[in-house]
């Protein structure tokens, strides 16, 4: 049982990292970024790629590099290759276009890498995947199965903290504001002589080190990394703890994710399969999270725990300045 | 040259599904300005519908209907009950597309939970291929042209000839103007929906006819490739989105005679990218729409 606690927070924290770094997309820079999933693959695929030795698979290599080099090395790497897709994607994606048609871009850039990952079996080995990654240090520590347990979920938890403390700094820095200030009035911000593509450019990068990390924490975890396993409705989860938790509020963010990626799955995990239906939990989780999207957005606009606000903005009685700028047309 | 003159009969047929559910969502895109991610649901739902009417009562005729039907009725409540809502609270745009995906989220694990994951065989009653013309296409395919071709007539004559259309017309081009003009754009909106959602369960049912066997992801693999025929066309231009359609659905058959066939959708996707970076508003488009910010 204890195990099965560490093993649940550990990924618990993974996802939190996850969560937070789309928050500086979705959160700071009001970009509805829905192709998060595919950075976090290229992420862990690189990260495990350069843990790896060269790969042994008969018949060619299955997968590039093979550097084997040590963990650390790794999750940089990672982190680094998903900053330099989300560089590449962002810098087309978020030239000029409105919002609704950002989103759509990005659902089709993570549709095309989806379809190379799954495709490409020379690299990415096809259903296979990348696996046998050992346990990052334990070639030092040498701690049994148990006590390893606790190791990574504080490794995991210290990679958090400083992910935490890194991008709460950057929140209250210049740059931050200057994110919410676009996210609230881009032509304002322009106005006053910020680069609004340059400033949604750096927020989109520094979601995508993010991604990176907890991709390269998610490889190591499961010790295997598989082309199959990045599909876009992970993104649409990511952001039912978003909102849930408050958008742009990092504290809400995080339980956020604790209540609707750890706390809703594990307990479902508990009842009772219903037999020939292996597919029922899934699925009523999933509905689960699109009715958590839907209640929160009417109840609670603003989430469990609201972005704090200068005092100066008057708030109005729907409490949801956000969302009264431009209505829909109806 | 032989495979290239196949595809093109097969990128027609592809042309027709697509045509009639990019129609569905320049339609409803137009009038009411929100993009819909569960419009690859309501296909789904009408595949479904069809699939489960057909193990009681096999016809194709009530299977289409009832698939319409379902698409119309879910299309209709979902925009009653939950955008509807939505829109007069206020919601930004990006809120609505986000409220579309938990919609979406919502209806494709519904069918995942009644009818579980596994792939569903649905095959429609098919004669031997024929040759027409230089295509080699099968009775089944031409009726699938056959019925798009008559749907898209039966929209083009409704948005020129009558005054519901005019309206709808009015309402996407501006829809304040329209209101002041003393059209009733609550009720063309809700009328939009009814009429996208019974064409997109009908597509869904073509669909369905088409492939063969599908399971729960069916209409949302499909979405993005709908989305970029509509862009392609020109989102809210309903001829450009029959000609998006065309293209797309031609460009991914012909495509997948030279590249593997695992990626001719990316081809649409790639299609809908470089239609969004260079030229927003559509390849057709001789008015800009409100697509690249700050217009």
């Amino acid at each position: 049982m204890l195990q099965y606690l560490l093993s649940a927070i550990s990924i618990g924290s993974i996802a939190c990292i996850l969560t937070l770094g789309l928050n500086v997309r979705w959160g700071w820079a009001g970009e509805l970024d829905l192709a998060f999933y595919a950075y976090v693959a290229i992420g862990a695929y690189m990260g495990s790629v350069i843990i790896l030795p060269p790969s042994h698979e008969p018949g060619g290599s299955a997968w590039i590099l093979g550097l084997h080099q040590p963990f650390l090395v790794g999750l940089i790497g990672g982190a680094i290759s998903a900053a330099a897709a989300s560089l590449i994607i962002g810098a087309l994606a978020l030239r000029k276009l409105r919002g609704d048609y950002f989103a759509i871009t990005t659902v089709a850039f993570s549709l095309i890498i989806t379809a190379i990952l799954t495709q490409e079996k020379q690299i990415f080995n096809g259903f296979n995947g990348v696996y046998g990654l050992s346990q990052p240090f334990n070639d030092i520590l040498k701690l049994d199965p148990d006590t390893y347990l606790w190791f990574f979920f504080g490794m995991c938890l210290v990679i958090l903290g400083i992910v935490y403390f890194v991008l709460n700094l950057l929140y209250n820095s210049p740059f931050g504001r200057t994110l919410r200030a676009i996210r609230e009035d881009e032509t304002a911000a322009a106005a006053f002589g910020r680069n609004v593509y340059l400033d949604k450019l750096k927020a989109y990068v520094i979601g995508g080190v993010c991604a990176g990390i907890g991709g390269v924490l998610f490889a190591e975890y499961l010790s295997a990394w598989n082309p199959s396993s990045w599909a876009t409705v992970e993104t649409f989860l990511l952001y039912t703890a978003i909102f849930l938790g408050g958008q742009a509020n990092a504290r809400g963010v995080l339980v956020g994710t604790l209540l609707a990626l750890v706390f809703v799955p594990e307990v479902t995990r508990f009842l009772p399969d219903v037999p020939g239906h292996p597919d029922l939990f899934p699925a009523l989780r999933n509905i689960a999270s699109g009715l958590l999207i839907l209640g929160v957005l009417w109840f609670r606009p603003a989430g469990i725990f609201p972005e704090p606000r200068p005092r100066d903005i008057p708030r109005t009685p729907s409490d949801t300045p956000r969302v009264t700028a431009q209505s829909v047309n109806v | 040259m032989h495979d290239l003159v196949h595809a093109l009969g097969f990128g027609l047929v592809t042309a027709a599904i697509l045509a009639l559910s990019t129609v569905a969502v320049s339609l409803q895109f137009s009038v009411t300005n929100i993009p819909n991610f569960a419009q690859g649901e309501l296909m789904t739902i009408g595949a479904y519908a069809a699939y489960s009417t057909g193990l009681v009562v096999p016809n194709i005729a009530l299977e289409a209907v009832v698939a319409l039907a379902m698409g119309a009725i879910v299309a209709w409540s979902m925009n009653r009950f939950v955008i509807q809502p939505f829109a007069r609270a206020g919601a930004r745009n990006i809120i609505m597309l986000v409220v579309t995906i938990g919609l979406a989220l919502v209806f494709q694990n519904t069918i995942l939970a009644i009818f579980g994951g596994t792939e569903v065989v649905y095959k429609l009653p098919n004669s031997a291929p024929m040759n027409i013309g230089p295509f080699l296409l099968t009775p089944r395919d031409l009726m699938i042209i056959g019925a798009a071709i008559a749907i898209l007539v039966g929209v083009h004559l409704v948005l020129r000839y009558t005054k519901f259309g005019k309206s709808q017309r009015a309402v996407s081009d501006n829809a304040e103007l329209a209101r002041v003009t003393g059209i009733n754009s609550y009720r063309v909106i809700e009328l939009t929906w009814l009429w996208a959602g019974a064409m997109a369960g009908f597509s869904g049912f073509v669909l369905a006819a088409q492939v063969g066997s599908f399971s729960p992801t069916v209409g949302f693999t499909f979405l993005l490739v709908v989305f970029a025929s509509a862009v392609v066309g020109g989102i809210g231009q309903i001829y450009g989105s029959m000609l998006g359609a065309l293209l797309i659905g031609m460009g991914m058959e012909v495509s997948a005679v030279y590249i593997p066939g695992d990626y001719k959708q990316s081809f649409a996707f790639v299609a809908l990218i470089i239609t969004l970076l260079l030229r927003p508003s559509g390849l057709f488009a001789s008015v800009s729409r409100n697509i690249v910010e700050g217009q």
